[in-house]
């Protein structure tokens, strides 16, 4: 009888580890007790024991896979299921077995699955800093300590072999430990100074803004359409729209990862007592204009006495300042968001200013988001294509 | 000694089809093929990638049809059975090509040939010689793929036994392109260098442009203006050390560029002459600088395009057949099957600007279009147009069906029609086709 060597739930707060060593090939015999392989969990390496006697039937992992708890690893038969087991070795050959269409298939989701960590994605991480020696470092840790600007040579691999991302993010947490808070002089309030921080670090990413002057006309037909309905509406609305054509905007980039938010969420830059917050609305093309314009001034009073529950994580966030016929704003980004919107202008024009991560948006990417931005808001019914 | 009238070296579209005009006209043919009748492109080029462009395009209807709640859950996929569907797709055509060459009486040898001075060739041993000789010895990858080899070609990108989770692919050509358009939509993360500062070299720029955007906001990476190091596999997957940082990937395909292919064509004992692309040079009549012998498709070097081969094939065959045909690449279409496709005729407004003419672009876009947006497919037609008597110069289109539709765009340049001219044609609606006539219209012309 063949049976699965399932990865043994590692702990509480581990659900994948890494194979670092496998120690059986197919075909070997093995008893109970003896080590099959090696896997390593953020907190230690496991060894993956035999539970019974026979042959090693197939090994389902290679090292350096991720494995999570209950996947199989490998099987354990004996001498017959050995056999059987190795038929589909001609699987290997390097032009795939056509003819053989039979046999059993691997299907693969239509809608690609939600992933628990960011797409693997094509890694890039810098050249490798071989000329200091032999650091062994994971691939993911190398880019994670590039761009955090962090030395490899000063993280502690805690598997005494090579660094892991969650090495470099460890060093990341001790390295802003040591950032010296700001002098105070004035009390300053907690929230005020966590807004501060991250518009501090905001201002370090490279960025680049450009701007758009669109007819309102059709704007303001719409916005006379409802009460409470502003251009502003009318913007979050593209953006949501624009959202499934350019899925860049939004990924939120955090720690050197690049996660994509589910459902279009759009803020809305709100003065709170202690700052500029972003009040955020999901989906808002689903809602349509009237219901966004009113969660928003739903969460203008909120915000106004304090409740800052709507407060959430927005894709992107855009900035309302028409009442003040400003030629136009140039607004933060409110990272790890990518891009921000500023909306100005007067009776005769709206002024669209969107500033970019030039990390993550090439400039004709967003020139085009601009361009596509501008046809929606002069043309409001492009929006129900 | 075997006699025919004319012998042809390579099967691929240029070999096979000269063979077969001839052959209706009357002439005794050999035809020679060390590999597969029907060359790259029948084998290993435009077929099986339309085949898996084709499947990766309805998957992405499924998406759209599933995001707009049409479809409840999207269902799986088998990559394995779209490998063996690209597999019959090509048994079925080279099956129907074979037939067809029978049926005109071709003489088909299936080996490798190796052409001789004095009009003559060796084949497994056997001489054959002729009073005219038709070299189509195609093309081949420009990386030489080895066993151990890191990485693999567009053959063996088009048969990746597993679907990598993370494809890199080195070159943004048109190959290039339309392979990752393709693995991106059966979920693979993408990502593309190339060593200009473009995608598709330095044709069609701006097309060039929107298309990347496009092909960007699919979740594709692009890294232009990157040099290649080292490609080696590593712990993590197969690592390219580039310009632009290292890239670890699961497999990498390289798709940078196409030589033409010199089998058994000894060109310096020969003393045939070769051009600057290290094809054989041949005049507008596809001769090559020895007496009866011709040249045409990939191995020349020049347009390294099936459609193109086809050409210089029909060419190559009307001179031999004594009727003096001069070969015309003005209408030569362009067409990148990627989601969304981008085709090309004729002019650009560089082109044109290069050569001095006053030119008017008239824009269409499918937005307007009420077939595409019942398809709910986005793109545009460009149509540039020479201002000063608005007769079409040439034609591109980003979008659904764009190669389609660039069949009849390469009627209207090649005809020179004008403003007055599409005003009078009827274009049936609703169709795409609308947006060519739609994009000539927009453009002012002085007239
Ligand atoms: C992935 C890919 C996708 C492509 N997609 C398209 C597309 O969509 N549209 C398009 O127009 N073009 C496309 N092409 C290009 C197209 O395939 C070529 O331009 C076309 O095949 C050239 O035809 P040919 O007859 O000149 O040569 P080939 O098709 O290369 O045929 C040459 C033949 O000659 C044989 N041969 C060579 N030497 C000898 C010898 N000494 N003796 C006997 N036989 C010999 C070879 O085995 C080969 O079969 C694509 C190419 C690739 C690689």
């Amino acid at each position: 009888m063949i049976r699965k060597v399932v990865m043994p739930a590692a702990g509480q707060t581990t659900d994948v580890a890494t194979v670092t060593k496998i120690n059986v090939s197919v075909g070997d015999s093995v008893k109970k007790g003896d080590i099959l392989l090696e896997v390593e969990t953020d907190k230690a390496v496991l060894p993956i024991e035999s539970f019974a006697k026979g042959f090693v039937t197939e090994i389902y992992v290679s090292e350096f896979d991720k494995v999570d708890a209950g996947s199989p690893l490998l099987s354990i038969g004996d001498k017959d299921d050995l056999n059987k087991a190795t038929v589909p070795e001609k699987m290997t050959a390097s032009e795939p077995d056509v003819k053989d269409a039979d046999e059993e298939d691997d299907f693969i989701p239509v809608m690609p699955e939600k992933k628990s960590e960011a797409p693997a994605a094509v890694t890039i991480m810098p050249a490798e800093p071989s000329a200091h020696g032999a650091v062994k470092a994971m691939p993911n840790a190398k880019k994670l300590a590039a761009e955090a600007g962090i030395a490899l040579e000063g993280v502690t691999p805690s598997n005494g072999q090579f660094i892991k991302a969650s090495d470099v993010m460890l060093a990341i947490g001790e390295k802003n430990k040591n950032i010296p808070e700001p002098e105070k002089t004035i009390p300053t309030a907690r929230m005020r100074n966590t807004l501060a921080r991250r518009l501090d670090e905001s201002a370090k990413i490279p960025t680049f803004t450009m701007t758009v002057k669109a007819d309102p006309t059709a704007a303001d037909l719409l916005c006379a359409s409802g009460e409470g309905i502003g251009r502003v509406h009318l913007l979050m609305l593209a953006l949501a729209k624009l959202t499934e054509r350019y899925p860049l905007l939004r990924v939120r980039f955090e720690g050197g990862v690049q996660k994509t938010t589910e459902n279009a969420v759009i803020g809305l830059g709100v003065s709170a007592e202690n700052g500029t917050v972003s009040a955020s609305v999901t989906d808002p093309i689903a809602l349509g204009i009237k219901k966004t314009a009113l969660e928003c001034n739903k969460c203008l009073v909120n915000i106004g006495k304090g409740d800052l529950s709507c407060v959430g994580q927005a894709s992107v966030t855009v900035f309302d300042v028409t009442c003040y016929g400003l030629e136009s704003l140039v607004p933060p980004v409110m990272i790890p968001e990518t891009s921000s919107f500023g909306l100005a202008g007067d009776s005769s024009v709206m002024t669209v200013t969107g500033i970019f991560d030039a990390r993550i948006f090439e400039c004709n990417t967003a020139a085009s988001v601009m361009a596509d931005l501008r046809s929606l808001i002069e043309q409001p019914a492009l929006m129900i294509l | 000694m075997k006699k025919f009238d004319v012998l042809i070296i390579g099967g691929g579209p240029g070999g096979s089809s000269a063979a077969m005009s001839l052959a209706k006209a009357g002439r005794a043919v050999c035809l020679f093929e060390g590999e597969n009748i029907g060359g790259t492109c029948l084998n290993v080029g435009c077929i099986p990638t339309k085949y898996l462009l084709d499947r990766a395009c309805a998957l992405e209807k499924i998406r759209k049809c599933t995001k707009e709640g049409i479809l409840r859950g999207a269902g799986e996929f088998s990559w394995k059975r779209i490998q063996v569907g690209r597999e019959n797709t090509v048994v079925r055509l080279r099956a129907g090509l074979e037939a067809s060459l029978r049926a005109c009486g071709v003489v088909t040898v299936a080996e490798k040939a190796t052409l001789k001075e004095g009009l003559k060739v060796i084949c497994n041993g056997e001489e054959y010689c002729a009073d005219d000789i038709i070299i189509a010895t195609g093309s081949s990858p420009a990386a030489k793929v080895l066993s151990d080899s890191p990485f693999t070609d567009s053959t063996g990108g088009l048969s990746q036994r597993k679907l990598p989770e993370r494809l890199l692919i080195v070159g943004g050509g048109v190959i290039g392109l339309e392979l990752a358009s393709a693995y991106r939509s059966f979920g693979s993360e993408v990502t593309v260098t190339e060593l200009a500062d473009n995608i598709l070299g330095s044709a069609l720029p701006a097309a060039a442009r929107l298309l990347k955007s496009k092909l960007e906001a699919r979740g594709i990476k692009f890294f232009c203006g990157t040099k290649l190091y080292k490609i080696e596999k590593s712990e993590a997957g197969i690592t390219a050390e580039t310009s632009s940082g290292d890239f670890v990937a699961d497999a990498v395909i390289m798709a940078n560029g196409r030589r033409p292919r010199l089998d058994g064509i000894d060109a310096v004992a020969l003393g045939l002459k070769l051009n600057e692309r290290g094809g054989i040079a041949v005049d507008g009549r596809m001769k090559t600088n020895l007496p009866h012998v011709y040249a045409i498709g990939d191995a020349t070097g020049r347009v390294m395009l099936a459609h193109a081969a086809y050409a210089d094939a029909s060419v190559a065959a009307a001179n031999i057949l004594g009727k003096n045909e001069v070969s015309d690449t003005r209408i030569m279409p362009q067409c990148i099957y990627t989601y969304p496709m981008l085709a090309s005729v004729g002019m650009t407004v560089a082109d044109a600007e290069r050569l001095g003419i006053p030119v008017s672009v008239g824009i269409s876009d499918f937005r307007a279009n009420g077939m595409a947006v019942a398809e709910s497919e986005e793109g545009c037609v460009f149509a540039v147009v020479d201002k000063r008597n608005g007769r079409n110069l040439g034609f591109t289109v980003v979008g659904p069906s764009a190669c389609e539709l660039i069949g009849m765009a390469s009627v209207a340049v090649e005809r020179g029609y004008s403003a007055d001219d599409w005003r009078h044609l009827t274009v049936a609606h609703p169709t795409l086709s609308e947006s060519i006539k739609d994009a000539v219209l927009a453009a002012n012309a002085d007239i």
